[in-house]
């Protein structure tokens, strides 16, 4: 029992003083919210705004960044936001280029914040559509502080970022997509497609990802829809649960379009819409 | 010096509760364009407090923990897909002092309904990419295990979580 003779020796009244007091200075939420999802600008209109609103408790320290950056796909298909910090000088980033004002700022509780973007890009720049992410960092939240004791008080901080695109468009910009694989296969229990995308013209291509899976009666037993963006290439995997459906033959129907509900249909660029379709057996 | 009045105050409150219930949308009209659609955002609901703990006694703070546990809501447009990255720190630092940190495979949860102990596990060390729930809400809960050494010095011990949210279709 020698081993447990510091469990004695901890003041235990200490210890439970120091937990309710963690948990009581704890803040109940802190939140920063930004508004829009993208900003398009243009060499018409050079400028744009980012909103913040502190919809948490306690005063948010928020910082805006820029980064070159898109959605791009990894090898087993997943999606996410590739980051790049130091572009390739032939990239078609606007980072270095586009400022924000202010570039830091408290937001205090309840209060909106605007923050303004002027792109300056250098002369000679040509046509195309040049991109950017906007990382808003916020930092709300503190451990709280334990009074000076013997005991050994652990807690995190938290920092929230939460990434929104930045589209910058000179001259004529067009785009369009490829589809260069199209598959489905059963895997477990769900029911898997791949989808190889190839993006045209000088622009992303923004728009959607419609599946309607057929059973061999032609009845659709499921949809799926997912706003995309290809930037250069993606493979993308797309998983969807299939434990529903009967073992048998269906079909799944994709089509491609760019009826984007959730941006103004004047920021997407317009391209007809591509259909495919493709059998799978499910065991 | 100007105070608010307590009807400025109440109308404050109003404006914050009614912002964080989603019932009012921000308007963007820039210069430049913004893209509509329900904005995102992030909010912190509890950090992953480990809270008293002793030398050389590991302490495992579960995803299921509800008082402990980290715990994140992601709001934004119903049914679309985000991407939600967790950069965790290794250790915990007090002045020079250090303190380690582990998180596993099993130490994250996501629940589009938001009941804790019925989420799905997630490992937070790696991307998460998953859909916002028809009422366009996701939470993410978070567990770790806080490793002091058998000498361990006294002191308030802290790191930073950094959680990353964004919108894979723009």
């Amino acid at each position: 029992m020698r081993g447990l003779r510091w469990l004695r020796d901890v003041r235990w009244w200490r210890v439970i003083a120091g937990a309710l007091l963690l948990m009581v200075a704890a803040p109940v939420a802190w939140a920063i919210l930004v508004a829009p999802q993208a900003i398009f600008l243009s060499d018409r209109e050079r400028t744009g705004e980012v909103h913040l609103v502190n919809t948490g408790s306690k005063p948010e320290d928020v910082q805006i960044d820029l980064e070159y950056g898109y959605p791009a796909t990894d090898s087993a298909g997943q999606i996410g936001i590739k980051l790049i910090e130091d572009p390739d000088s032939g990239a078609p980033s606007a980072a270095s280029w586009v400022r924000a004002f202010p570039h830091r700022v408290v937001v205090q509780p309840g209060q909106r914040q605007v923050v303004r973007l002027l792109a300056t890009p250098p002369a000679g720049l040509k046509d195309g559509e040049y991109w950017s992410r906007i990382l808003v960092t916020s930092r709300g939240a503190q451990v709280a502080v334990a009074t000076p004791d013997s005991n050994i008080h652990a807690g995190l901080n938290l920092v929230l970022r939460t990434i929104i695109s930045l589209t910058y468009r000179k001259g004529a910009v067009h785009t369009g997509v490829t589809v260069d694989d199209f598959r489905v296969t059963e895997e477990h229990d769900s029911l898997v497609t791949w989808l190889g995308l190839t993006r045209t013209g000088n622009a992303a291509y923004l728009g959607n990802v419609h599946l309607v899976v057929q059973d061999s009666l032609d009845h659709a037993r499921a949809t799926w829809d997912t706003p995309i963006a290809v930037y250069f290439q993606q493979h993308r995997r797309l998983a969807f649960p299939a434990d529903s459906f009967p073992p048998g033959r269906y079909t799944v129907h994709l089509t491609l379009d760019t009826k984007r509900s959730d941006l103004p249909q004047d920021d997407v660029l317009p391209v007809p819409a591509i259909e495919r379709s493709a059998g799978v057996v499910l065991h | 010096m100007r105070t608010a009045s307590p009807r400025q105050g109440a109308l404050k409150w109003a404006l914050l509760v009614a912002l964080a219930l989603g019932l009012i949308t921000i308007p963007v009209h820039a210069q430049g364009r913004g893209g509509g659609g329900r904005p995102l955002s992030v909010f912190g609901r509890q950090t992953l407090n480990f809270g008293t703990v002793l030398p050389g006694v590991p302490t495992t703070i579960s995803r299921t923990d509800a008082l402990n546990a980290g715990e994140f809501e992601v709001r934004g447009r119903k049914d679309t897909q985000v991407a939600i990255d967790l950069t965790l720190p290794a250790e915990m630092t007090a002045g020079a002092l250090s303190l380690p940190l582990q998180f596993g495979p099993g130490d994250g949860g996501y629940s589009q309904a938001g009941t804790i102990a019925a989420a799905t596990v997630f490992d937070p060390r790696v991307q998460l990419v998953t859909t916002l729930g028809a009422n366009g809400r996701l939470y993410v809960y978070l567990g770790g295990t806080a490793l002091p050494g058998p000498q361990q010095g006294a002191g308030t011990y802290s790191g930073t979580i950094v959680l990353t949210v964004a919108y894979t279709g723009v």
